[in-house]
């Protein structure tokens, strides 16, 4: 009797008013005062309470909690901040606003995105006199630039072979460990740095770029082109002074002055310039110089860097955690193709996002119509058999046999959206639809396509390439009427009740256990029904149902790489300037953002993410994190714990009656995790605090220096953006040491 | 030592110890001290390195029974077999791709009825060896073309069966003999996946570990010795009451350990190899390494994606070629990496399913049925292209548009997994495919 008391308590979890409800609960429950070994009686889902309860929703409603939201919270109320992200249009996000202002091309419409950042068509069309050259002289620079590039890399594509050969070197140069730009680092020290890695980085950078010619719309972009830095052989002495040359002068002169060198001084210059080359220069301006080697390359990387801000920033962070969801659920790839870069900010700030919390239906309709989708499930090129199009091709071949159809001509149907729309989007793999529907799908949206693509255009119907007559899907006849036929379909789509089933079930999946009740998924279900879809009310329903509170619910959830960076960098209160790293370390442990191939997106449950090689990631990214090492983010242990620095680190004296260590890093726990730690990771994590050294081994093994295999080390740091500079704040190493433990630690793995 | 373990194991859970109010009884006078010598016992530094030990053992051992190694290499996205080993003597074969067929003088004859695609020039003197075999038309008996669903099943080796939790390989290698290193543990690269996930074919009892990249796999510094911080971390996983963490928690730091007493780097590629400057060359390049390390691989996993070739998979250049470049020519690199240790190699290759036998209206394929499988090996019978030719005239085709399957997939696997690791209960590892050694194709 008292070991099954004993083993319900526990089940209860941690807090005190947990063990206080399974009391009372076995004090009115009478069956379990018997003796029988018959399974214990039903009782009522005991829910996580007062504080825990808290700490359990933002677990699973936020990236996490930084520190003092738990307070914040319960002076709100829970039930009252959850209303309010429900709106999120109602709550101020004073801080991302100023984060985001560093990326003002995420803000441009796709057709000023490409007008003012000149994707590969248009440089491929000026190449080949097609289309002029612009006369604006900041335009007229980056296409120079770009030019060049495409010239160096066709160079370095006839040297492609050696190059590949030194994938043995690459590994060696990976191992001799050099260092991450620390914190401290000058531009000098950088240069140096910067040096040294140059055989690396010519090896993983440019020949991954070389590779592929990346003027070919049709090619996709090698992994290490979206982000990876170009550099080039020749620097040293002359470059440095030039620099510093350019450094004397006012921003507005300086922008002026580098727009004016030639691609080759340019470049010469870049692999030893450091943030005092952009010192005063706008948001603007420093996107313009970061694209001169290449607008792609920076349009992909502020996508990423500019999504992780949110999450880490935003104050609506249901919002941002949806944005994620359905951005996973409705997957799309950056590396589809060399265009595919261009279409993701409008499709994350337009089609994803202002849907997230709204009808499933509106956001149905709006990825079915995003060019993002329409290029990465190959709609846009998908024609009807009979239709226009397709009859003037056979009769152009009938004509004549001999005569060439332009490549880019597409003739027929393309299956894969109709598809994934029906397996991934709605209905699910047992939706109970067959290989017949597909076809019939895919006829109903021939036509859906991209006005103009690659050059800006938005979505529109064309009706020569629809397939012409009425069709059949899912046993119901949709008759012909063009484009309201994919609405008609996208209708029954949303509204039938295996969608219903699918999407709450994934939500469930994401929110509570990765084996949700049945009772709960059902109750969602009917929920989503009733509301015609309204994500709003199926989240109200999950969120007042006491599975979702339930004891065992707490902590059920291994968190994701996406979920542990994020809410390590959160819990830490860690100020990001540039999160260039961050987006390095999801590529290093295995998810990439935007990185997704294959449209089902990245797995939401725990088998997909609990490995060996995963572990040893984390456990370095959270060392490297803490120890205020990773470029361009910034912890501040003794401001965050309001220490004096003299009084630090904190040293044990036997024989005195406090502890300072333990007391330290009690307050670490609460800080970082919210609530106690196992015994066994806080005797470890005090056990290790007197030995700071440790730390600056972890730096060899979570490298995000070039030439480091096939992760992180491809990207090099911009240098264009502030980083951390030489301004470093005192450091308290120990506790740095500490909070490493503990974000590596097994407790944090899990939310 | 055995009971200091006892007492050091955490009973809490989830941190349940009433908010650290007992913090003070926990942390007595003699609190750092013994941790301290707690973390080194629990960590082994100061005794004999068993793990060093145990692999060379389980190289004695396991791997010497058979002397012979698995690897399962599967191609993401299905690749296109009727571009790959082409039917260049069927007629309708140019029929149906009129764009995309590889024309007759492009192919690389192999038996005056197949060719190679010439992008996968690298395979034709490893098949004109007598080393790698060819099957044809080999696919799944379910008829999902979902990705996902498909790939779910070929990995669990149970077709149309989803509740099936484990992998095939994972089961072969349950189901060969038993490894029998000290205190019965095997390697704990016995079964190793190149990438940051165990994939579904290598899940189930036997540990398996997922690596990406071998020199980043430490924590807390590269020495020879394993980290103070490293043996930190491993004291809190090792005590967890987290079973999902607390298991791999272990192999991770076995793993750690053994490959750092190894050091597998410094295994480079044998004069004159080249592996392809990409991920998929990079693991198997490392899978080569774990080997000539003798670290204990009975069965490598590694796969590669980009075979969903839906508009302008290109013809005998393009698309397709360039993924094929890669693909084969980072094969015959391991092959002559290996070197004389290939003899007792064999390699498998496989994708979920084919493409469709019609080019589509954008220059590409869509989602098929059967397809082509490629077996490498030392004692493989190779120079042959095995298996029942179905056809490609219209009437032949599986459901009026793809390859249709003679030869089931598990036929394949199993013969490598019987002959390779010695599995030979095909019941338990192909459970319900009535897979017996009188199906075997006899390649091996």
């Amino acid at each position: 009797m008292k070991s099954l008391i004993f083993s319900d308590i526990r089940l209860a979890g941690c807090g005190r008013a947990a063990v206080t409800g399974t009391l009372v609960a076995l004090m009115a429950g009478q069956p379990l005062l018997a003796e029988a070994p018959k399974p214990a009686p039903v009782i009522k889902t005991q829910e996580v309470q007062g504080q825990e309860r808290v700490l359990h929703a933002l677990n699973r409603l936020t990236f996490g909690p930084r520190p003092g939201d738990v307070a914040a919270v319960q002076a709100i109320g829970l039930n009252k901040w959850f209303e309010q992200q429900l709106a999120p249009a109602s709550i101020p996000d004073v801080v991302l606003e100023e984060k985001l202002a560093e990326y003002p091309a995420m803000k441009m419409s796709l057709a000023e995105l490409q007008l003012k950042f000149p994707g590969p068509q248009m440089i491929k069309a000026i190449i080949a006199g097609k289309a002029p050259m612009p006369t604006d002289p900041t335009m007229r620079a980056m296409v120079e630039d770009q030019k060049e590039f495409y010239k160096l890399q066709q160079k370095a594509q006839a040297k492609a072979a050696p190059q590949a050969g030194a994938a043995a070197a690459d590994g060696e140069m990976a191992m001799t460990g050099t260092a991450p730009a620390a914190s401290a680092d000058g531009p000098m020290v950088a240069a140096i740095r910067k040096a040294k890695q140059k055989q690396a980085a010519v090896n993983a950078g440019m020949a991954a770029i070389a590779a592929d010619a990346p003027m070919d719309q049709e090619k996709p972009i090698p992994a290490a082109e979206v982000t990876a830095e170009p550099m080039t052989p020749d620097q040293g002495g002359p470059a440095r002074e030039q620099i510093q040359r350019l450094a004397a002068m006012a921003p507005a002169e300086r922008f002026k002055a580098i727009m004016a060198l030639s691609p080759n001084e340019l470049q010469r210059l870049r692999p030893a310039a450091g943030p005092m080359l952009t010192a005063g220069f706008t948001a603007e301006q420093k996107e313009i110089l970061v694209a001169l080697p290449g607008s792609v390359r920076m349009i992909a990387l502020e996508a990423m860097e500019s999504r992780l801000m949110r999450d880490i920033y935003s104050e609506r962070q249901l919002e941002a955690v949806m944005t994620d969801f359905w951005l996973n659920h409705f997957n799309v790839y950056v590396r589809k193709n060399q265009n595919e870069p261009y279409l993701i900010p409008q499709y994350e700030r337009e089609t994803i996002r202002p849907n997230a919390l709204g009808n499933f239906e509106t956001l149905l309709v709006a990825t079915a119509k995003s060019p993002a989708m329409l290029e990465y499930l190959d709609n846009f090129r998908s024609v009807g058999p009979d239709s226009q199009q397709a009859t003037r091709i056979k009769r152009a071949r009938e004509f004549n046999p001999n005569g060439k159809i332009p490549k880019q001509v597409s003739a027929g149907l393309n299956e894969n959206y109709g598809r994934e729309l029906m397996e991934l989007h709605t209905l699910g793999v047992n939706g109970g639809y067959t290989q017949a529907d597909v076809t019939q799908v895919a006829k109903v949206f021939t036509g859906w396509g991209i006005d103009r693509p690659y050059q800006g255009g938005d979505f529109a119907f064309e009706e020569r390439r629809h397939e012409p007559g009425s069709k059949t899907v899912l046993a119901r006849t949709i008759k012909a009427g063009g484009e309201k036929e994919g609405l008609e379909v996208l209708h029954m789509l949303a509204t039938s009740p295996a969608t219903a089933h699918f999407i709450s079930t994934k939500l469930a999946v994401r929110f509570v256990s990765d084996a949700p009740p049945s009772e709960l998924v059902e109750r969602m279900a009917q929920s989503f029904l009733k509301s015609n879809g309204d994500i709003k009310t199926v989240l109200r329903t999950m969120y007042n149902s006491p599975e979702f509170w339930a004891t065992d619910a707490v902590h059920a959830k291994v968190k994701t790489p996406e979920e542990f960076v994020i809410s390590a960098v959160r819990a830490s209160g860690a100020k990001v300037n540039n999160p260039q790293a961050l987006v390095q370390a999801l590529d290093k442990l295995g998810m990439p953002l935007y990185g997704m191939q294959t449209p089902n997106g990245y797995s939401w449950t725990k088998d997909g993410w609990v490995s060996t090689g995963a572990l040893v990631s984390r456990m370095n990214f959270a060392l490297v994190l803490t120890a205020d090492r990773l470029p361009g983010i910034r912890v501040d242990w003794i401001g965050l714990m309001g220490d004096r620095p003299e009084v630090v680190p904190a040293v044990y004296t036997p024989g005195a009656p406090v502890d300072p260590i333990a007391v330290k890093e009690k307050r670490l726990e609460m800080l970082l995790l919210g609530q106690p730690v196992s015994e066994r990771t806080r005797a470890t994590v005090i056990g290790q605090s007197s030995d700071a050294s440790v730390t600056d081994q972890a730096l060899t093994d979570f490298d995000l220096t070039p030439g480091n295999g096939k992760g992180a080390g491809r990207y090099m740091p911009k240098g264009m953006r502030a980083g951390n500079g030489p301004d470093a704040l005192p450091t308290d190493a120990q506790a740095g040491v500490m909070a490493g433990l503990l974000l590596g630690s097994p407790d944090f793995q899990r939310r | 030592m055995n009971s200091m373990r006892q007492a050091l194991v955490d009973t809490s859970d989830w941190g349940c110890d009433m908010g650290g109010r007992d913090l003070a009884r926990r942390s007595g006078a003699s609190r750092r001290g013994f941790l301290k010598g707690g973390a080194l016992a629990l960590v082994g530094t100061s005794v004999i390195p068993s793990f060093l030990l145990r692999s060379v053992m389980a190289e004695a051992t396991t791997a010497a029974a058979n002397n012979k190694r698995l690897v399962v290499l599967f191609q993401r996205g299905a690749a296109d077999g009727l571009n790959i080993v082409v039917p260049y003597t069927e007629k309708n074969y140019y029929a149906l791709r009129p764009s995309i067929a590889i024309k007759q003088q492009d192919v690389l004859d192999l038996d005056g009825r197949f060719g190679l695609h010439p992008a996968i020039a690298a395979f034709k003197p490893l098949y004109d060896q007598g080393h790698l075999a060819i099957i044809h038309a080999a696919g799944s008996t379910d008829s999902s073309r979902s990705h996902f669903d498909a790939q779910d099943y070929m990995e669990s080796g149970t077709p149309g069966l989803k509740s099936t939790q484990d992998g095939w390989l994972n089961r072969a290698l349950l189901n060969g003999p038993a490894p029998d290193g000290p205190g019965g543990k095997p390697s704990a690269f016995r079964a190793v996946a190149l990438g940051t996930q165990v994939p579904r074919t290598l899940q189930g009892k036997v540990p398996a570990i997922a690596v990406s990249n071998l020199a980043d796999f430490s924590v807390g510094g590269k020495g020879p010795q394993t980290s103070s911080i490293s043996n930190a971390f491993q004291a809190m996983y090792d005590e967890s009451s987290d079973a999902v963490l607390h298991g791999t928690g272990q192999e991770t730091f076995e793993a750690v350990k053994m490959l750092k007493s190894a050091d597998p780097a410094k295994y480079l590629a044998a004069a004159g190899v080249t592996y392809p400057n990409t991920p998929f060359g990079n693991s198997l390049k490392q899978i080569a390494q774990l080997m000539k390390a003798n670290l204990g691989v009975e069965a490598a996993f590694s796969d590669i994606g980009g075979w969903d070739t839906h508009q302008n998979q290109g013809a005998a250049t393009g698309q397709l070629a360039n993924r094929l470049t890669e693909f084969a020519n980072g094969i015959a690199a391991f092959w002559k990496d290996m070197g004389d240790d290939a003899e007792s190699i064999t390699l498998v290759t496989m994708s979920e399913f084919g493409r469709t036998a019609r080019q589509n209206g954008t220059g590409g394929t869509d989602h098929g049925h059967a397809n082509v499988m490629f077996v490498l090996g030392g004692q493989v019978k190779g120079g042959k292209v095995y298996g029942k030719w179905p056809g490609l005239d219209n009437g032949q085709l599986n459901e009026g548009r793809d390859l249709a399957v003679t030869t089931d997939f598990r036929r394949v696997l199993g013969e490598a997994a019987y002959k390779t690791l010695g599995a030979k209960n095909m019941e338990v590892v192909f459970p319900g495919a009535r897979v017996s050694p009188a199906d075997f194709l006899n390649f091996v």
